[in-house]
């Protein structure tokens, strides 16, 4: 019990210990907080209200797919869980400047990979056809 | 729900702030904050809410009963139950199987299994439902006589799945009282931020060439390829980990909680001692307080205790026998400090302290991602030369994600505390304000931009931790 009581008394001292660099930190200007605060919780607010208020998009133009619809809201589906996943899927795939977006992350992941010449693409011509959802794509075509 | 999602940085968060933030008083404040926490569990585990719920109310009305009965038999008697029914939930959700499969192979005999999935976050929430039960026979913490407090306490969503594991004496306190400033958000955003960016960027990218490298045929794997992919998982893992905490840190702050660190720049550590004072601190000082000293601690049969507390953190990360390795693993190397090499280590050149640690964890994260004895085998075959020592596809897989680790490296490394000095150098006290703040603003507003872009670009974001 006595090496226990002293364990606590030592853990204040601890804490102060890990404190006392960060207590030196020259804190932000009060003003640039409020700008800080205002920028990053305007940017929540309004990305949430603009995919709120917009038309979903039902194709994705540049992947030549369709678009997840919004879930419908089930008991079930609630309970299983799979409303919350399918609406997950929904929402990133219908996020505002979704196109804008990508493209930037494409950009940025230059920097840390170069693996656009996957496998997993192939390139096909696209013809006179709107989109290839739900076809098999003809190999002959190309 | 994850952090690192849209629907939580764009739904979920947004409507919390509001609710949060336009009522003034601190009661209403709680209810919302319990109420979204709620949901916020409830997204990723509709069900097994009750049982978050349950193993409150237990613990909640053993605290009433340990209190009315303090310094009698019967004080003792509630904590054992509440011990011992927290406990069970943990124990048949995440153990029952393994141990099943473990009796069902020794004995030769037949007990049928669960077959369950580990509701989220069990392993963090029992933890901390435990410390305030304990924390109240103990004395040190005064009983909570209202349910819904504690329910916010042990559900409150910022680090309910993922940890740190705060103590109910950390945040008694603040639940009752707490200000919130716009400093203090800044700051919290500020942090925030930062674990957004090491989740979405560093862990991902990381994880990617991890994945490339370890996705395939083992016996394909070369020298190269094997020590470069444990590191690339030895960062995945930290940048994923460590941005996690960064995150609840964060969002703590908003809503003027302060939450205890939970990592600090564990791949700088001299020794691996000094390893598991930086590498999830609250998880170390639990079983420090509520395992190690209670049996004994340092005065009787210490290598008896530090064995059964290191058996524990092995199976507290995964019911698996690599887990179980994994903390035997580390408890050899902690003798070994105890008994021999640690005060040797400590007066030799730091640089052999930093290269002794560095490949002991690496060695240990192998234990950590393979999950089959036999995946572990082909690893350490692999690593020392079985394979060859590169090929051409793992070169182009390297080269490829060639940025990757010395960012990785550069990040994990204390920049932000050096940069502080620096920065504290400054003489005018207006130029070393106006710095942080220019600079604080500017990487917030593009650190949100460039993980939103991630979020949205990429569909490959699994959280590593939700295992747990």
């Amino acid at each position: 019990m006595i090496a226990f009581a002293e364990k606590l008394k030592k853990r204040p001292a601890a804490l102060q210990e890990k404190a006392e660099p960060s207590r030196e930190t020259p804190r932000i200007y009060k003003p640039f907080a409020v700008v800080l605060c205002v920028l990053f919780f305007g940017a929540l607010f309004a990305l949430f209200a603009i995919s709120v208020l917009d038309t979903d998009k039902t194709v994705s133009e540049t992947e030549n797919r369709a678009l997840a619809a919004r879930p419908a809201l089930t008991a079930s589906a609630v309970f299983d869980g799979s409303y919350m996943t399918d609406f997950e899927t929904y929402y990133t795939d219908t996020f505002p400047f979704r196109d804008w977006l990508m493209q930037l992350h494409e950009t940025l992941s230059d920097f840390f990979s170069s693996t656009k010449t996957s496998d997993d693409i192939v390139l096909v011509d696209r013809g006179n056809k709107d989109d290839f959802a739900g076809q098999d794509i003809d190999y002959d075509d190309a | 729900m994850v952090f690192s999602s849209l629907v939580f940085l764009y739904i979920f968060l947004p409507l919390c702030l509001a609710a949060y933030f336009i009522p003034k008083s601190i009661r209403v404040r709680n209810v919302v904050l319990l109420l979204f926490s709620l949901v916020f569990y409830a997204w990723g585990e509709p069900v097994y809410i009750l049982l978050m719920v349950a193993t409150t109310a237990v613990d909640f009305f053993a605290g009433l009963f340990i209190e009315k009965y303090r310094g009698t038999k019967k004080a003792r008697l509630f904590l054992a139950l509440a011990v011992i029914l927290t406990l069970s939930s943990l124990g048949l959700f995440k153990y029952y199987d393994f141990f099943t499969t473990a009796a069902n192979s020794l004995f030769s005999v037949q007990i049928p299994l669960l077959g369950v999935a580990l509701p989220i976050g069990i392993s963090f929430y029992t933890f901390q439902a435990l410390t305030y039960v304990v924390d109240v026979y103990r004395d040190k913490v005064p009983v909570q006589t209202s349910f819904y407090k504690l329910l916010l306490y042990v559900s409150m969503f910022p680090q309910l799945i993922a940890g740190p594991i705060v103590r109910y004496s950390d945040v008694c306190e603040q639940i009752e009282a707490r200000t919130c400033t716009v400093q203090k958000a800044a700051g919290g955003v500020v942090r925030f931020c930062i674990g957004l960016l090491k989740k979405t960027v560093l862990a991902n990218f990381a994880g990617e060439l991890c994945e490339q490298l370890f996705g395939g045929d083992l016996t394909t794997l070369t020298v190269l390829g094997a020590w470069v992919g444990i590191l690339a998982y030895a960062f995945q893992i930290y940048f994923d980990f460590s941005g996690y905490s960064d995150m609840a840190i964060g969002l703590g702050k908003i809503f003027g909680f302060d939450f205890p660190e939970n990592f600090r720049y564990p791949y700088i550590a001299r020794s691996i001692n000094d390893f598991w004072r930086r590498w999830h601190i609250t998880l170390s000082t639990f079983f420090r307080d509520y395992v190690y000293i209670p049996m004994g601690g340092n005065r009787k049969r210490w290598a008896v205790n530090m064995l059964v507390v290191w058996l524990q953190t092995g199976l507290w990360h995964g019911a698996s026998w690599n887990f179980v390795l994994w903390g035997l693993y580390y408890f050899v190397f902690l003798m070994l400090e105890k008994l021999w090499i640690g005060e040797r280590l400590a007066k030799a050149p730091a640089v052999l302290g930093h290269i002794y640690s560095i490949v002991v964890i690496l060695i240990g994260w192998v234990f950590f991602y393979f999950e089959s004895l036999s995946e572990i085998q082909a690893f350490f075959l692999a690593a020392f030369g079985a394979n060859g020592f590169s090929s051409v596809t793992q070169r182009t897989v390297i080269v490829n994600y060639i940025a990757v680790l010395p960012v990785c490296a550069v990040c994990a490394l204390p920049v932000l505390p050096k940069a502080r000095e620096m920065l504290l150098k400054i003489r005018s006290e207006k130029t070393r304000r106006l710095l942080i703040s220019v600079g604080q603003t500017a990487f917030s507003a593009g650190a949100l931009l460039v993980a939103t872009a991630a979020l949205v670009g990429s569909s490959y974001n699994p959280f590593l931790y939700f295992r747990f």
